[in-house]
């Protein structure tokens, strides 16, 4: 129990993270994480840490992510669809979250988490293929996919944007 | 393939792109987050043993283990009533942290699931709940509280097909503590989670957890006709629990723990073949193990 409590307190903030990253709704990341953990507790004594304990952990939580996101699909079919992210007009810090998020949603799993891995984690493709158990080439080719994505859903957005100000300005004058 | 990082200055990206990017660096826990969890996890794993580790990883302390335990299962219930308000809003399983060894899966979705191995009556799962018990749970609940245990489990082979099967052990607990049928019902009634109002369905969760905390406890003290009593208790009081899957693991681990091994398997059997993906499943199949 120490050494899982241990792990628990270097990488809960890891876990959280990763779990944001992967799609998981904030209202249930404290579920999330728990599930993570209970996971961990349950498998503690078949890892045998010659392999980095991040990677078991990030393997875990994606599992959880996807299998949340099967649920959350089950959800949408039953009220007709997500609700479409807030719109706002001035750029700060949430509504670039908000952004993020979109674009993000927009990806598959695998590329969210090569995308997320890389650009936000720092790590590089060899450190993300063996945390993904693919090659690293596969690694590549999914994160080109996921930024051709994020350019994308950002581009479409601002050009949204830039649409709703042109009529603002028409009935302006 | 360009590996330069976009949120990195002079990037391919442009500024935007970059600072949404950048936006999600600082996102981590909020303050509190580290020991809620933790108190859930507890809650549904037991209390540390041995000194216990100091926060390190930057969240709160950890208050001591047994109160911890104690209330664990009421806040948990507490913080997850937002969840399951919206898994039984959209008809899908739920997920609620408990005593006794941990999470567990109530209401598997969709609705209605073929499920081999068990009478029909448990393989219909619902959504929806009726809005009374059925007929032969209403009379068990109005059982004298005077019964003898024993009487009590010969009362209950009666209405517990998997258990009928089995021969009682001398001495014995009473064999079947839950049914393994019991949330069972294909009533098209009202949906109940719909309608009963949030605060009492809070309510009745948090009892249902202490309940089943108090019977763990003594599970695990080995006060096996405590537990028996407890979890009895229980299941009178929560016909349609929330937390099936706890009380039924409580009462398979009861029946390994008094010797009734052979019931224990059964019991096992159906428990994986409803709930294969149960984080009491690894425990459970231990139990069937060690009866071979």
């Amino acid at each position: 129990m120490p050494e899982f409590e241990h792990i628990y307190r270097q990488h809960f903030a890891f876990v959280w993270r990763s779990l944001l990253r992967l799609g998981v709704p904030r209202s249930d990341l404290p579920d999330a994480t728990q599930d993570v953990f209970l996971v961990v507790h349950r498998r503690l004594a078949e890892f045998d840490f010659r392999s980095r304990i991040t990677t078991w952990l990030y393997a875990i939580s994606l599992r959880i992510a996807s299998n949340r996101r099967r649920a959350a699909a089950h959800r949408y079919e039953v009220f007709g669809g997500a609700e479409p992210p807030a719109e706002a007009e001035s750029p700060h810090l949430e509504e670039k979250r908000a952004m993020l998020e979109q674009a993000l949603d927009a990806m598959t799993l695998d590329q969210r988490a090569v995308f997320t891995l890389f650009e936000l984690e720092g790590m590089t493709g060899d450190q993300i293929a063996p945390l993904l158990d693919v090659p690293t080439a596969t690694v590549h080719s999914r994160l080109r996919l996921a930024r051709e994505t994020f350019r994308r859903v950002l581009a479409r957005r601002r050009a949204r944007e830039r649409f709703d100000l042109g009529r603002m300005g028409e009935r302006i004058t | 393939m360009n590996t330069k990082r976009w949120i990195d200055d002079a990037s391919d990206a442009d500024e935007l792109e970059r600072e949404v990017l950048r936006s999600g660096l600082d996102e981590g826990p909020p303050a509190g987050a580290e020991s809620e969890v933790w108190r859930g996890l507890l809650t549904a794993i037991g209390p540390p043993v041995g000194p216990p580790v100091g926060p390190g990883g930057g969240g709160a302390p950890v208050p001591p283990a047994a109160p911890v335990a104690a209330g664990g299962a009421a806040a948990k219930a507490a913080s997850t009533l937002g969840t399951l308000a919206k898994g039984f809003a959209a008809g899908i399983g739920v997920s609620v942290a408990v005593a006794g060894g941990a999470r567990i899966i109530e209401r598997p979705a969709p609705a209605v699931r073929a499920i081999p191995t068990v009478s029909q009556g448990a393989e219909a799962v619902p959504a929806t709940r009726p809005a009374a018990a059925a007929p032969g749970r209403a009379a068990s609940t109005s059982e004298p509280t005077a019964i003898t245990q024993t009487e009590r489990a010969q009362a209950r082979a009666t209405d517990s097909p998997p258990a009928r099967a089995v021969t009682v052990p001398v001495p014995s607990i009473p064999e079947s503590p839950t049914s393994a049928l019991e949330p069972a019902s294909t009533s098209s009634v009202a949906a109940f989670p719909l309608l009963e109002p949030a605060a009492l369905r809070k309510s009745q969760l948090e009892q249902e957890a202490r309940l089943l905390e108090k019977a763990r406890a003594e599970l695990r003290s080995g006060a096996l006709a405590a537990a028996f009593a407890t979890l009895e208790a229980s299941r009178s009081k929560f016909s349609l629990p929330e937390l099936y899957q706890e009380r039924e693991a409580l009462a398979i681990e009861l029946l390994h723990r008094s010797g009734q091994r052979t019931a224990a398997s059964e019991r096992v059997r159906a428990f994986l073949a409803r709930f294969p993906e149960s984080p009491h499943a690894a425990r459970l199949r231990g139990f069937m193990a060690e009866s071979r």
